[in-house]
């Protein structure tokens, strides 16, 4: 029966994939008193060579012994878990993680790192460095090469007797045969005559040839060939030279004597299972030994009280005999002993001396064939072993891999489908407005039904890429761990909603800023363990990650308990930076927030960390290109909390949906801060169209969109007594939209612009309303730069 | 054929392990550790036990020294996979009671092949 392994590997996969990040986790929390947690390390590492040898990931079970080897040691205190061995092992999950992946056309595997971290492994452990694991696979080889190709030929050559008579000569034969490799020689003399008729021409010999060559069959006959007719040719190959000093074509007889302990029997061995096995290797004859039977009434079903004499004939090795016995070796008394060959010719002499007679050549071969099934079977069965190692590729059962372009593709038909759904809707509302009947009841509930069924139907499309943020958290244990290190601070990382989950696309995305924001509250936010000290707290600082659902979002929450903004530093900067005026007055609110202003940077030093050009003023525009936000919370010396606010995806947008002049747009809810109406009052006119509101004790400037858009201006915003506005934000930076009308807000399917007609500044896309209307998306920031520009424009007209 | 526990706590070798004995017409159940093994030990009749022995909860000694105490397995054959060839783990095995080992990493055939050393 063949097995295809290559199904268990997915499973296999994933295990180690789990496997190695308990092992990475274990060891950021290494503490070398606890011992759970490092049983708990060793048996990860030690199932993933497990798993890996079976299935045939070698280089991975060889990479993975040396790190199971340290960690037994470790375990066992006869390593020092130094911090220095941490990291290597940390450094070892690496290399394995990286093994693993270049298994499954994951990228090209980095050999000199492998090799390095292997090689620092076995100095550890005391090994030379030079058995690696190539060479061993060598090795291996080579010896499958030598059984595969050195055979044991057995040949039994019986002359006929006038074989002399046409001229050939036996011992010539042989020695084209030692040609082919090593050859013994043994001859047989039983089938001599009385010295009565004993004939000086005829031959009375036979032999017995053992042949150890990698030759054929064919090249065997070949030197038989000429004496074909005239002979008795038997030929069979044997398995391997197992025993090298001879007597290896015949079977050896075997005495094995086996007394067993009497309480065997409840170590759930069965000898009579024994002897089976035994039977496999040859004829044998099992004569059990009744010396050791007590009295009836002593006798007790736990024990056996039975010892057996065994005589086995088969070409096995001692070894081999052993290996049946190998379980109970200390359990009974054993003893295998090899009695004097018994060859053939001797056991069945009367046979062979019946066979002097001229024999057919069909006849003589027919022993062959025996032999050749085994060596058949043995050969498919190595084939089936290297096909199994070779197949590495899973072949996924639980999950199947699928083009993001097809779910996407998969997601647009939903959103279409949304779409004509809202738009039948829509048709059936006017519908029951005009008439009614049991036609249209029955239209409206198969609407609803309609309905009902496309939401769910958008929310499953929609959760195929959906991923769990834990994707994005898992590599901030081993950030943390690294850049702790380096600052010398000792850090504590809290995880917790790992499960929730979010887009696959926002989520490539958000790992950049989030390691940013982590490096910030390493760098800056948490102070030294001293500074910690003299402050009251515990040394160790807290860093939080944080994520869970809010209303159609996903908050992640960077918190930390370090010193929290210093707004004195922050506010004087910021005027030393020219980003605020002195006389402005803020609050601390507003202070924190100047963090986010491009420029600005209050590290007295440029870190080899935090400060890598990138600001901050960079995450906050990498978040809002996702649709989401940051906010910032401080409390000096409690700490700080960066709030970051995502989308659970980029297809579908919560939005507002307003009305200016005829048309109608969609601002994203995200954006809004607040919808006013103001009256003209609140509204000042500054130098030609640019118009300021007071809001709030504050100025926001005002943009038209009607002005933007270029859209029919006949009724001048100015003529009417108060205006609609929704006020916007973007970067820290507040505007206000002048609407006509709001109408509700209701999620929208975006739609490219981009694919569909061309990029348009302060659009971010459109979506296709209920009533097959099509409105276009506002993007606050380019609509703030466009707003800007139009300024510009009509300043210089003005001019 | 017989009735077997597959213990181990890598899915991939138990899946492994469990397809290719019902492959060969043996019923098999399965447990993820030591805990669990003796829990659907209790629960049912079994011909062998296969059992991992680096397991969380409870490893595959402990277990078989648990079974071993336990009536219906007094006699019933107990096998450990594992990849410690050394002979120390071995007479562990042996000192709870294990029957034998296979040692990892085996192919389905070597499976096979051993345990019809002890059932049929």
């Amino acid at each position: 029966m063949s097995i295809e392994l290559s199904q268990f590997i997915s499973t296999f996969l994933e295990e180690s994939y789990e496997g190695l990040d308990i092992m990475e986790s274990g060891l950021l929390n290494f503490n070398s008193s606890d011992e759970e947690a490092i049983n708990t390390i060793f048996r990860a590492a030690h199932s993933i060579k497990g798993g890996a040898g079976t299935f045939g990931f070698n280089e991975v079970a060889d990479f993975t012994h040396d790190v199971e080897t340290l960690l037994d040691e470790m375990r066992s205190n006869k390593q020092e878990s130094t911090p220095a061995l941490v990291n290597l092992l940390l450094e070892s999950t690496d290399c394995i993680r990286a093994l693993l992946e270049a298994s499954q056309e994951g990228p090209e595997v980095d050999a000199l790192m492998i090799s390095q971290v292997q090689k620092r492994l076995k100095e550890v452990l005391g090994i030379e460095a030079e058995t690696t694991a190539v060479e061993t696979k060598d090795t291996s080889s080579q010896e499958s090469a030598t059984q595969h190709s050195d055979a044991v030929w057995s040949v039994h050559f019986i002359p006929n007797s006038n074989l002399l008579q046409s001229g050939h000569e036996p011992l010539f034969m042989f020695e084209a045969l030692s040609e082919l490799g090593g050859l013994q020689i043994e001859v047989t003399t039983n089938i001599f005559p009385a010295l009565s008729a004993f004939k000086p021409e005829e031959l009375y010999l036979s032999w017995e040839l053992l042949l150890v060559s990698e030759c054929s069959e064919e090249d065997i006959k070949e030197v038989f060939e000429w004496v074909e007719d005239e002979c008795e040719l038997n030929i069979s190959v044997s398995q391997v030279p197992s025993n090298p000093e001879g007597d290896i074509d015949s079977d050896s007889e075997w005495l094995i004597r086996f007394v067993p302990n009497a309480d065997i029997i409840q170590t759930g061995n069965d000898p009579s299972l024994m002897f089976e096995t035994l039977f496999e290797l040859g004829d044998a004859v099992v004569t059990p030994q009744f010396d050791k039977l007590p009295l009836i009434q002593n006798l007790s079903a736990d024990q056996l009280y039975l010892s057996w004499e065994i005589r086995l004939a088969s070409k096995c090795t001692k070894e081999e005999i052993q290996e049946i016995f190998e379980w109970v070796e200390g359990d009974c008394e054993l003893e295998i002993t090899k009695l004097p060959s018994v060859t053939q010719t001797t056991a069945n002499p009367s046979s062979t001396s019946s066979v002097v007679s001229p024999a057919t050549p069909s006849n003589t071969l027919s022993s062959v064939p025996e032999e050749q099934p085994k060596a058949v079977d043995t050969a498919v069965q190595s084939k089936g072993k290297s096909s199994a190692k070779n197949a590495k590729k899973p072949t996924e059962a639980s999950s199947i891999r699928v083009d993001t372009e097809k779910v996407d593709s998969l997601i647009n038909r939903v959103g279409e489908l949304v779409i004509t759904q809202a738009m039948l809707g829509q048709v059936g509302a006017d519908l029951t407005e005009i008439t009614t009947g049991p036609e249209v009841e029955r239209l409206q509930t198969g609407l609803e039904l309609l309905e009902r069924n496309t939401r769910d139907l958008q929310e499953d499309v929609m959760r195929v890429r959906m991923l769990p943020i834990s994707f994005v958290f898992n590599r901030f244990p081993r950030l943390v761990h690294d850049v702790s290190g380096k600052l010398g601070k000792k850090v504590e990382l809290v995880l917790s909603g790992e499960q929730t989950e979010i887009d696959k696309t926002v989520m490539e995305k958000i790992g950049d800023p989030m390691t940013h924001l982590i490096r910030n509250s390493l760098d800056h936010g948490l102070e030294t363990p001293e500074e910690r000290l003299a402050a009251g707290k515990s040394e160790t600082g807290k860093v939080e990650l944080r994520a869970y659902h809010q209303g159609g979002h996903i908050i992640i929450d960077i918190i930390d308990d370090g010193r929290g903004l210093n707004t004195k530093k922050i506010y004087e900067k910021a005027c030393e930076k020219g980003l605020i005026n002195k006389d402005q007055q803020l609050n601390d609110q507003e202070i924190n927030e100047l963090v986010f202003k491009a420029g600005f940077s209050t590290a007295d030093e440029v870190t080899d960390l935090s400060g890598r050009g990138v600001g901050m003023d960079v995450v906050r525009r990498n978040i809002e290109s996702l649709g989401g936000q940051v906010s910032i919370k401080s409390e000096p010396n409690k700490g700080s909390t960066f709030s970051v606010k995502l989308p659970l995806t980029l297809a579908i947008l919560e939005g507002q949906l307003v009305r200016v002049h005829e048309d109608t747009y969609v601002i994203p809810l995200v954006s809004i801060v607040e919808t006013i109406l103001a009256t003209n009052s609140a509204i000042n006119s500054i130098a030609g169209e640019s118009k300021l509101l007071h809001f709030r004790e504050d100025y926001i400037s005002l943009l038209n969109l009607k002005n933007i858009f270029k859209l029919n201006t006949d009724a001048p915003v100015d003529e009417k007594e108060s205006n609609l506005i929704a006020i916007v934000e973007s970067g820290g930076k507040k505007v206000g939209l002048i609407v006509d009308e709001l109408y509700g807000q209701q999620q929208v399917v975006i739609k490219s612009l981009e694919v569909n007609f061309k990029r348009v500044e302060g659009l971010s896309g459109a979506t296709i309303l209920g009533d097959g209307s099509v409105a276009l998306i506002l993007d606050v920031a380019g609509l703030m730069q466009r707003g800007q520009a139009f300024e510009m424009e009509a300043a210089v007209k003005e001019a | 054929m017989g009735t077997i526990l597959v213990v181990d706590d890598s899915a991939s070798i138990r899946n492994m392990v469990s397809f290719a004995l019902k492959q060969a017409g043996h019923q098999v159940t399965e447990a993820e550790n030591g805990q669990d093994g003796l829990k659907k030990a209790q629960a049912g009749r079994f011909d062998l036990v296969l059992t991992d022995v680096n397991m969380p909860l409870m490893d595959g000694i402990t277990l078989c020294g648990e079974l071993r105490k336990l009536t219906p397995f007094k006699f019933t054959p107990i096998l450990m996979l594992t990849t410690e060839s050394s002979d120390s783990m071995k007479q562990k095995g042996k000192t709870a009671g294990a029957t034998g080992w296979l040692v990892k990493p085996f192919n389905p055939e070597k499976l096979l092949s051993t345990i019809q050393r002890v059932v049929r």
